[in-house]
């Protein structure tokens, strides 16, 4: 029952050979069109949201920006430093749909891993299982892999290009992934693609 | 007491089962990877209570914010965390 | 509230029982992740310290904890890496 989804999956992934996660800079084949950021805006927004958490940790307190004031443009100029991420369209509903979804998903997880720890009858079998995703590399795909990781039952192992080798503590919990990343597209607005063929 | 420092007693303590369960399963389960799950899930649980309990006791927006910022932390690098220590052990093992 | 400082404790006893992982091994892997679960119990200690004594400068603490947790376990990768691959 393992490899019920792995055919459906497997052709739309393997169109590209898939780069190494950590070698390779994603090209991302993102059908939303969005004006490149600059490097003026990347600038102002890097200031606004670290000063903003500056504010929120010392809320009131004046003096404190003697050292913030520093600390926040050190961190832009490491903002600046580091590479840009290929621009990213996240839709804000979307967003608030896959927090919702993510939360009760990461609370039902823990349950489900707090009674089997609880019960001393339960014996685990945990087996690894290997899935393509369908999802581009960048983002999307990190965000796959550590939404896995928090679901019921599964732990993303490894990734290579594509495939991900999934360990779940028990054969039956399989996760669907078609329906997390459709989630995911629906966060990041990319196309959704139907799964049935 | 009022019902505010009930409900996030309450709330603390059920963190607390949390953070149990996963000691006893890092003692309990078989191998590493399966000890994984008990380590980001059941802890990162335990810590997001602990954390709303504590802003529900401490009733101030800036410290609910700071909380939530500390959660967000650990939960992030807990996932990430995970899947390395995953994969590191996996290579190991091959 | 009185219950609090009990709760304390009782973190603080299910991270040292963890350090029985740490001691155990077998594998650099189980060590790091035990790491990981005292970790996250130090911070979640802090809080409840935080609140139980209205010392609201403990929630700084965690906060540093919380990032240093992060850099633990990039550092740890770091090292597993190069010591591995010769």
């Amino acid at each position: 029952m393992a490899q019920k989804d792995k055919t459906e999956f497997s052709d739309i992934a393997q169109s590209a050979p898939a780069p190494d996660l950590l070698n390779e800079k994603p090209a991302l084949p993102i059908v939303v069109a969005q004006p490149r950021r600059t490097q003026l805006r990347r600038i102002v927004f890097a200031v606004i949201v670290l000063a903003a958490m500056w504010w929120m940790l010392n809320p009131g307190d004046l003096f404190s920006w003697i050292i913030g004031g520093p600390t926040v443009a050190l961190a832009v100029a490491a903002v600046l430093v580091l590479p840009a991420s290929a621009p990213q369209h996240v839709s804000l509903s979307g967003l608030v749909r896959f927090a919702f979804y993510f939360l009760t998903q990461t609370v039902l997880g823990a349950i489900d891993v707090a009674l089997r720890a609880f019960n001393p009858w339960h014996i685990l079998q945990p087996v690894f299982v290997t899935r393509e995703t369908s999802l581009p590399d960048g983002p999307p795909r990190w965000i796959l892999c550590n939404a896995l990781t928090l679901l019921p039952g599964s732990l993303t192992a490894d990734i290579k290009g594509a495939s991900l080798t999934i360990h779940l503590i028990d054969p039956d919990l399989e996760p669907d992934l078609p329906e997390l990343e459709n989630r995911i597209r629906d966060l990041f607005s990319l196309t959704t693609l139907d799964p049935s063929p | 007491m009022s019902v505010q420092d009930i409900m996030g007693v309450g709330i603390m303590v059920l963190g607390t089962v949390f953070f149990l369960a996963g000691t006893v399963g890092i003692l309990r389960f078989p191998d590493a990877f399966s000890r994984l799950h008990a380590v980001t899930k059941a802890d990162n649980l335990g810590l997001a209570l602990i954390a709303l309990g504590t802003s529900i006791l401490a009733a101030d927006g800036f410290t609910a914010a700071k909380l939530f910022l500390i959660w967000i932390l650990i939960a992030v690098s807990g996932a990430i965390g995970g899947h390395l220590i995953a994969r590191h052990a996996l290579r190991d093992k091959s | 509230m009185i219950l609090l400082p009990y709760l304390a404790t009782f973190l603080l006893l299910t991270a040292l029982v963890g350090l029985i992982r740490v001691m155990r091994g077998p594998t650099t892997a189980d060590r790091m992740l035990a790491a990981q679960l005292i970790g996250t119990s130090t911070v979640a200690i802090l809080l409840v310290i935080g609140v139980a004594t209205e010392a609201p400068a403990l929630f700084d603490v965690a906060l540093v904890f919380a990032i240093l947790a992060a850099i633990s376990l990039a550092a740890f990768v770091a090292t597993a890496r190069s010591g591995h691959q010769p």
